[in-house]
């Protein structure tokens, strides 16, 4: 019993329907893991839903938008009934929107993180961040600036972090799934002329994790995943 | 909705057919899974409980297993049989099928009990009963009598028989090799399927949400709503 604990204390809940029964109940605390899909798959909400548990939960979440406003994710968000603005006013989420440089922003990234106590981070997403400020990161320095927003977030700032990218970009920097704990892919299907998407954890060093195709869906509760062993009552 | 359509009392199920299945449907199930047992007697229990008359003929399981599967889910069998409500028949179950099989008679023998049975219907039907059929299974039906050349014709005809009658609605239980076949046979099939080790549901024919994923639970079928 007192190793549960112990374990469920090194554990950061998702809170995501169905997720945490795949890795034993949640990521492993100041870790970071990557999430990768295409457009469309639900990587934003996914990340939105973990900064909310957490929110609710006392563990303050810190999240670098580059591509989306702040509008845009609070509508977002409004959609499946969060008040993404009221939890940033009460300083348990801070968004950080692109700023004009590469240090500037994680120098932002890091400072907002302190200031309000994170214990989560998203970035959404890596490929956006490192391609937005060509003149000031080369490719050849990707690598190690990678290397070093990981170490910032989980180490320096002991936030367990969410690291959004993408499918295609993947193929251009291999390299990016070998720092992060863990990868989750996000993939849709066709299954007779109607798209259903899947959800596999392809990586997740230091537990027994799923390695069964998981079916999601972007319901109006958010991103949820299909557990066939849910009951009537309730989930899981 | 309650007058042209049955609610299958399946919550997802009905959203998916929208609405539910019309009176005077032949409905295949076709799966090869267990679980297509267990919602055809969702469909039996929640006819029976709404006063219609439920008859169930055994091709494969006796009548005592069918019986006790419905009590295991907490079915009153014994009172509606009493009631008069929930009828068993076992058409094919002779020691002489084998003999009659290989004789070719055992068309005539089935035919003689459709007609009778027929009758039944139609008294019920003319005195304002609403009829369920279900057939369990009818691949095991097909493979006593598909040799027999008049067999497609005597199905054509059954079907055709039933779908007049507005009042009936008819459930065959069926393995997925026969699917092609139900399908001829049916309005539509409902189909189960286990995909990537997901369990999934869909609903020829009247539905256009394609495989949605189900959870088995000790009460029935629940389908996923959510994944509509």
């Amino acid at each position: 019993m007192i190793g549960d604990e112990m374990m469920m204390e090194s554990r950061v809940e998702t809170g995501v329907p169905g997720m945490d029964s795949l890795i034993e109940g949640g990521l492993i605390r100041n870790s970071s893991v990557l999430l990768r899909g295409k457009a469309g798959t639900g990587k934003t909400i996914f990340a939105l839903q973990y900064l909310l548990h957490g929110a609710q939960n006392g563990e303050p979440g810190v999240l670098l938008s580059i591509e989306e406003t702040k509008r845009d994710l609070y509508r977002e968000a409004a959609k499946f009934g969060w008040d993404l603005e009221s939890a940033e006013e009460a300083g348990d989420i801070a968004i950080i929107e692109r700023q004009n440089s590469y240090s500037i922003t994680i120098h932002e990234l890091e400072k907002t993180a302190r200031s309000i106590g994170a214990k989560r981070a998203v970035i959404d997403s890596i490929p956006a961040l490192f391609t937005s400020y060509p003149n000031e990161l080369q490719p050849s320095e990707m690598r190690s600036a990678f290397h070093l927003l990981c170490k910032i977030l989980t180490e320096n700032c002991g936030c367990t972090t969410i690291l959004i990218t993408e499918a295609d970009w993947s193929k251009e920097f291999p390299y990016e799934e070998y720092v992060p704990k863990g990868v989750i892919e996000l993939a849709p299907k066709m299954m007779e002329g109607i798209s259903r998407k899947f959800l596999l954890i392809t990586k997740m060093r230091e537990m027994r994790h799923s390695k069964s195709l998981h079916l999601y869906e972007i319901t109006r509760n958010g991103f949820t995943i299909f557990n066939v062993k849910r009951t009537t009552e309730g989930e899981e | 909705m309650g007058d042209k359509f049955f609610e299958t009392g399946v919550a997802g199920l009905d959203t998916m057919m929208g609405g539910g299945i019309r009176w005077g449907s032949t409905v295949s199930i076709a799966s090869d899974l267990i679980d297509r047992v267990t919602l055809c007697h969702q469909f039996v229990e929640n006819a029976l409980e709404r006063g219609f008359i439920v008859n169930y003929w055994c091709f494969k399981e006796a009548p005592e297993r069918v019986k006790y599967l419905m009590e295991e889910s907490d079915m009153h069998v014994e009172k509606y049989e009493k009631d008069r409500q929930l009828q068993f028949f076992t058409p094919l179950e002779n020691e002489m099928t084998r003999t009659l099989q290989q004789s070719g008679e055992l068309l005539k023998v089935f035919n003689d009990f459709t007609n009778d049975a027929m009758k039944r219907v139609a008294l019920h039907v003319m005195s304002g009963k609403k009829v369920m059929f279900v057939l369990n299974n009818v691949s095991a039906l097909n493979d006593l009598l598909y040799e027999d050349p008049r067999w497609k014709d005597f199905t054509t005809k059954g079907a055709t028989w039933l779908r007049r009658l507005v009042k009936v609605i008819s459930f065959q239980i069926c393995d997925m090799k026969d699917l092609e076949v139900a399908e001829a046979m049916a309005d539509f099939c409902i189909v189960m399927k286990n995909i990537d080790g997901i369990p999934f549901i869909k609903a020829t024919k009247v539905s256009t949400a394609g495989w949605v994923p189900y959870i088995p639970s000790e009460k029935g079928i629940v389908i996923a709503e959510d994944f509509i």
